[in-house]
């Protein structure tokens, strides 16, 4: 619950007009709902009593009239606007959690706690912003309503009669406990377990899908059914509790409303009979009693998400505030007057990395030294998983290592601001990212001003300029997700175009053909070549061919790096695949 | 549900529909401010423009034809497998709407109460009296309630169950050789889809069974008082979905204008954090944070524009309602005084009368509004419909292929035997792979099939496996056809090294286990030497306890290949070892280390090879080559090329 008011908080900041506006616009509608009811429930009572006393007392029946006419349009035309501004404020801020979770991630990662994060854990983070998409509309909002109106309600009707005024009081706050209780903790831990048996069963489905093959060879497909099933039992267990626990809060809504009606109509009765109140006030009691839980069961329904949502801001407070704190610790990494790579010097000097990735685990790297030349062609070799990738994202200072000295162009790495260690430093490699988006704006990451012939340079340099001109809407071509439309070679092409509009000194190419055939893998390797002509390269590979053309070679084995002799012995070029 | 109930319910379902099938956007709105539990406003987003199709297409049908909605494969399919607990779902429908209708003379109490107060003359009720029927009536309501939603919830509950049993069940069932939508899409199936089914039967399908009759039984029960409310009532409440439709075909025109701007934000952000490395890597950190608040930005104003018109559906439900209760309450007023004396039945209205219609209108307008603020799980139940029957029918056809027989006479495995394939012919689709092969092992040797790929090695393998049915020709082991020991046992009876093999969720040790599950930790380390992986154990935390994640995140594809031929060492009683491409995508050290440990394990059992690559070829006891779907065996020209 804090988290979620926390965020409540951000939110009312960043947005105050829209949240109060809100908020204040979402209290008239449900008010003159009430106000509606009631007046004319007093007004039937009050004509009553005039046509009973026979036309004795003059009724001012267009005043009366006048006010439920005016309730009424309130209710009508109140509720349409507060919709309308109670959704618009929450795409706001829905569009500001966004951008502020994804800062946070940011943060996260560029701290180097985070190494790979995994497809469902990035879904996991997204839906959590989704599940926020209610904390306005459907907690805030009501919860702010039912209080505020319950409130004065009581004080108004606190002058006819305390007595029936309280009671009024004390149902409906017995209502909100109700409420409140099926939303707290005991909800918390369901909620909890809930996305858990999800989560479970989602991955004995998928490896019961992927891994069949397997499975019916080593005889445990039964075992995975069986195991699928188990989550599936549970999940249905908690789904069907929720489920109960919604229907019993709706049911519990819609009773107190009843002995709300009861209770408060027999105190009102009382407080006549004692001679408190006048007559016809009883069926304002009695209406407003009718109407007042209205403001619960909009409630009701929410209460079942309240704990699914209080985990989510749970976890998105934290990546929120990752995302303040390391907005100070960047300002003030570009602030200081951080010196410029020089091109003079060698690109990069490393002395003594060293490297784990837990601090129990075997080190990657250990003392490792690695010089390169300014314009030198080098390229790192080794067996796989012997921490050849780890290598290069260490330079790139997207790893932080355990001890050691890294320089790139004179410069110490760690104190260079991000900007400029960015505009004198690119990887291409296996994992680059297509973005769902046109092909312009895929390159345009990289330089966000490239002129449309800038990035036709580009597109020509990388080879992939023919298939570009031949799509309809050429630079404008939408990608799909993942890059869908471009075969794997394409992607990683776009993916050099993108490094070449950079155009950086320093190359770091990380298995740049994994994964590709070796007709595809020939034309990126020859695209590469002509875009790094005269620059500092440092390729990470295990492919022959990604060798031609390197000035050195170094073998990356038992967290070692050592320099080989060139031409490549047998013995390091059997260690090479071929094809 | 004998014939006659069964066309009674669709008749009334078809009332129901053409009555109330028009409501549109509001639906949205309200399934959101009620708060639809796990939807996210994306998903209802997606969903406006989604109904506002179908109801306008349905506005034209009815217009035009007056004819019954076409129902989506998808409703056929569910109204169908959920047949067994509509009785359930209808009697839980049919306790609320009971517990609903008690309201009426809840009412009727608390009328006559008030007026017996007022007016000693008229009819009237002890306070107390009345009080506490109302008390006892509320608590029977509150029984009935609960009671018909947990009938109905748990029906829901089973009826989910179920369809997710069956569906792993047909999982399982299927060849392994069989295509597949993703796996991702597959689980998504399996745990989103089957569960949207469950709020679809438990809280809408009651709340559309009720809506047919509790506003019927409430505007009787004003006719009794006055023909001139209930004529209000009868008037209005249809009015409400008629309005709904009008607006709905305007919204409808401005979703069209905007349509390309509706993006799914959750799908950009999930997009750009997938991403982030690259972003970093440019430099495009903080640009793609102003991109996503201005593409929220942009969002907002597309979405708004076509929500302000749906939302005009949602101020109908409030101005009939509120009309209705303004209307209501000015003509009993009136008739109070006596400046209107029309709507009765020849005695004037009362105050009790009055005070009864003016307690009703609200709760006959109630129904609506649970209607609507359900009708979200009924288009999340539909579409979540279509996806599963997509699948099953997948399920269902590959399934009439199914070749996984449990064998009815099975006769035991022999220790050993020749495993001998004799002019098999196999076609997939309209084009035949194989043609003619014939092989016999039987020894414990290392035969290699090669041939570029395409030419139907992993046909092949999977044949032996039995994943595939011989066309034509025979796969026999020790004289008898596979098919005789019971596929099972058989393809239990080889060890496979597939080309991506799969290690599943949970720890190393679990996934060796599988091989063997009476392996201790030294037979483990044993298989894992063998494998060359042992030194591997130090990368993964904890060791043979460790944990690895899905699709043995973590490990490259080499050492989760290596750790997959440790997994197939571990297979003692294996009749045979297949391994389908052991070396693609790995460098030379690695290559080596995998073929060395297959070469050792040729020299207890016989281990089969389809490859194409030349460092496993050269230490093959036997090359076949596959040509033209012909296995050809050319040991003298192999001599030759080397």
């Amino acid at each position: 619950m804090r988290s979620s008011l926390r965020i409540i908080w951000l939110l009312q900041k960043e947005e105050p007009l829209a949240f109060w506006g809100g908020l204040l616009l979402a209290f008239l509608p449900a008010a003159a709902g009430i106000a509606l009811l009631a007046v004319s429930g007093y007004f039937i009572t009050a004509t009553a009593i005039a046509g009973l006393s026979a036309g004795a007392i003059a009724f001012n029946t267009s005043s009366a009239a006048g006010s439920i006419r005016l309730y009424a349009s309130m209710r009508i035309f109140g509720r349409y606007i507060e919709r309308v501004i109670t959704h618009d404020a929450t795409f706001r801020f829905l569009a500001n959690l966004r951008s502020g979770v994804f800062r946070g991630l940011v943060a996260r990662e560029s701290n180097g706690t985070v190494s790979q994060r995994s497809a469902t854990a990035l879904s996991r983070v997204v839906s959590d912003v989704d599940q926020l998409d209610g904390l306005f509309l459907r907690l805030v909002v009501p919860l702010a309503s039912a209080t505020i109106i319950t409130g004065l309600t009581l004080v108004i009707l606190w002058q006819y009669s305390p007595m029936a005024s309280l009671a009024l009081g004390a149902v409906q706050a017995a209502g909100l406990t109700v409420l409140a209780k099926s939303g707290g903790h005991r909800q918390k831990s369901q909620a909890r377990k809930l996305n858990a048996a999800r989560d479970g069963l989602r991955v004995r489905v998928s490896d019961l899908v992927r891994g069949r093959r397997d499975l019916s060879v080593f005889g445990g497909l039964e075992q995975q059914r069986v195991a699928a099933l188990k989550a599936v039992a549970l999940l249905d267990e908690v789904q069907e509790q929720n489920e109960l626990t919604d229907m019993r809060n709706q049911a519990v809504v819609s009773t107190m409303s009843q002995v709300m009606v009861a209770v408060t109509f027999l105190f009102a009765t009382y407080s006549y009979q004692q001679g408190q109140m006048e007559l016809k006030h009883i069926a304002l009691f009695a209406f407003v009693a009718l109407a007042l839980p209205e403001l619960l069961i909009s409630l009701a329904n929410s209460a079942g998400s309240w704990s699914r949502m209080s985990g989510a801001a749970d976890r998105v407070r934290s990546l929120l505030t990752a995302g303040q704190d390391n907005e100070t610790f960047q300002n003030a990494r570009s602030n200081s007057e951080s010196p410029s790579f020089e091109v003079g010097k060698d690109a990069l000097n490393m002395k003594g990395i060293h490297f784990a990735y837990t601090p129990k685990a075997a080190p990657v790297l250990d003392g490792v030294d690695l010089v390169l030349p300014t314009g030198s062609r080098s390229v790192v070799i080794g067996p796989s998983g012997a921490g050849k990738s780890t290598l290069a994202a260490i330079v790139a200072r997207l790893q932080t290592p355990q001890g050691g000295a890294i320089r790139i162009g004179g410069v110490e790495l760690s104190a260079m601001a991000e900007d400029k260690l960015r505009a004198a430093l690119t990887v291409v490699g296996q994992r680059t990212q297509i973005f769902h988006s046109t092909i312009a704006e895929n390159l345009r990451v990289a330089h966000e001003d490239a002129s449309d012939s800038e990035l036709w340079e580009a597109l020509a340099r990388a080879g992939l300029k023919q298939l570009v001109e031949s799509r309809k809407k050429k630079l404008e071509t939408r990608l799909g997700e993942g890059g869908l439309g471009l075969s794997g070679g394409e992607g990683r092409r776009l993916a050099l175009a993108r490094a070449y509009l950079r155009n950086p000194e320093i190359w770091v190419a990380d298995e740049l053909t994994e994964g590709l055939d070796h007709a595809t893998a020939d034309k990126v390797l020859a695209s590469f070549r002509a875009m790094t002509r005269g620059k500092t390269v440092l390729m990470v590979s295990h492919r022959a061919s990604e060798l031609e053309g390197a000035d050195r070679v170094f073998v990356l084995e038992e967290s070692k790096l050592s320099e080989v002799a060139l031409p490549l012995s047998d013995e390091i070029k059997s260690r090479l695949r071929n094809d | 549900m004998d014939r006659t109930s069964r066309f009674h319910y669709a008749s009334k379902s078809r009332q129901l529909k053409s009555f109330f099938g028009n409501y549109l956007k509001e639906l949205q709105a309200d399934a959101r401010r009620r708060g639809n539990l796990t939807s996210g406003m994306t998903e209802n987003l997606a969903n406006v423009t989604e109904l506002s199709d179908a109801h306008v297409a349905e506005v034209n049908a009815s217009v035009k034809k007056r004819r019954v909605r076409k129902k989506s494969v998808g409703q056929i399919w569910l109204q169908d497998a959920i047949r067994p607990e509509m009785k359930l779902v209808k009697r839980g429908a049919m306790l609320q709407g009971l517990s609903e209708l008690l309201w009426i003379p809840q009412a009727a109490l608390l009328a006559l109460a008030i007026a017996g107060l007022i007016d000693s003359h008229g009819p009237g009720l002890n306070p107390f009296y009345a009080t506490s029927s109302i008390l006892v009536l509320a608590a029977f309501r509150h029984f009935l309630r609960v009671k018909g939603g947990e009938i109905a919830v748990r029906a829901a509950s089973k009826a989910r169950h179920r369809l997710e049993t069956s569906l792993l069940s047909n999982l399982t069932r299927l060849s392994p050789a069989t295509e597949l939508p993703a796996s991702g899409k597959i689980a998504s199936i399996a745990v989103d889809h089957i569960q949207a089914i469950g709020p679809y039967l438990g809280r809408f399908l009651p709340i559309q069974a009720r809506l047919s009759l509790v506003p019927l039984v409430l505007i009787t029960s004003v006719a009794y008082i006055s023909w001139f409310a209930a004529l209000c009532l009868l008037v209005f409440g249809p009015l409400v979905p008629v309005f709904m439709a009008i607006v709905g075909i305007r919204a409808r025109k401005a979703s069209d204008r905007q349509l390309g701007v509706l993006a799914d934000m959750g799908g950009l952000l999930l997009d750009r954090l997938r991403g982030m490395e690259t972003l970093r890597l440019f430099g495009a950190v903080k640009r793609s944070e102003d991109d996503i608040r201005k593409l929220g930005g942009d969002f907002r104003i597309s979405t708004m524009r076509v929500l302000r018109i749906a939302f005009l559906s949602g101020t109908a439900l409030e101005l009939f309602s509120a009309a209705a209760i303004a209307i209501t309450a000015i003509y009993v007023g009136f008739s109070l005084l006596g400046d209107w004396s029309f709507g009765t039945y020849g005695s004037p209205l009362t105050l009790a009368g009055g005070l009864f219609v003016l307690m009703i209108v609200p709760e006959y307008f109630a129904p609506l509004r649970a209607f609507t603020a359900a009708y979200h799980d009924r288009a999340a139940g539909l579409a979540a419909a279509d996806h599963i029957v997509e699948l099953q029918k997948q399920l269902v056809d590959e399934g009439q292929k199914d070749i996984i027989g449990t064998g009815l006479d099975v006769v035991p495995l022999p220790q050993t035997g020749a495993l001998t394939i004799r002019s098999l012919c196999v076609s997939r689709g309209h084009r035949k792979i194989l043609k003619d092969v014939n092989l016999s092992v039987e020894e414990p040797e290392l035969v290699v099939v090669k041939g570029p790929s395409g030419t139907g090695k992993s046909t092949l393998m999977d044949c032996i496996l039995g994943f595939l049915p011989a066309g034509q020709g025979q796969i026999a082991y020790g004289g008898l056809p596979l098919t005789s020991y019971g596929l099972t046992n058989w393809q239990q009876s080889i060890s496979v090294l597939s080309q991506n093999p799969e290690l599943f969720h949970g720890t190393l040790r679990a996934n060796l286990r599988r091989a063997d599950h009476s392996a201790d930790d030294a037979t483990l380390m044993q298989a894992l030497k063998l494998a060359a992986v042992d030194e591997l154990l130090a990368k993964v935390p904890g060791g043979l306890s460790g944990q690895i994640g899905e699709d043995g995140k973590g490990l490259s594809l080499g050492e989760r290949r290596r750790f997959a031929l440790a997994r197939v060492a571990l297979r003692q009683d294996a009749r045979l070892i297949l391994a389908d491409e052991p070396t693609a995508d790995l460098d030379g050290a690695t290559a080596q280390k995998v073929v060395a440990a297959l070469k050792k394990l040729a020299h207890n059992k016989p281990v089969l090879i389809a490859t194409h690559d030349p460092r496993v070829v050269g230490s093959a006891d036997r090359v076949l080559t596959l040509i033209d779907g012909g296995l050809v065996e050319l040991n003298e020209r192999e001599g030759e090329e080397q």
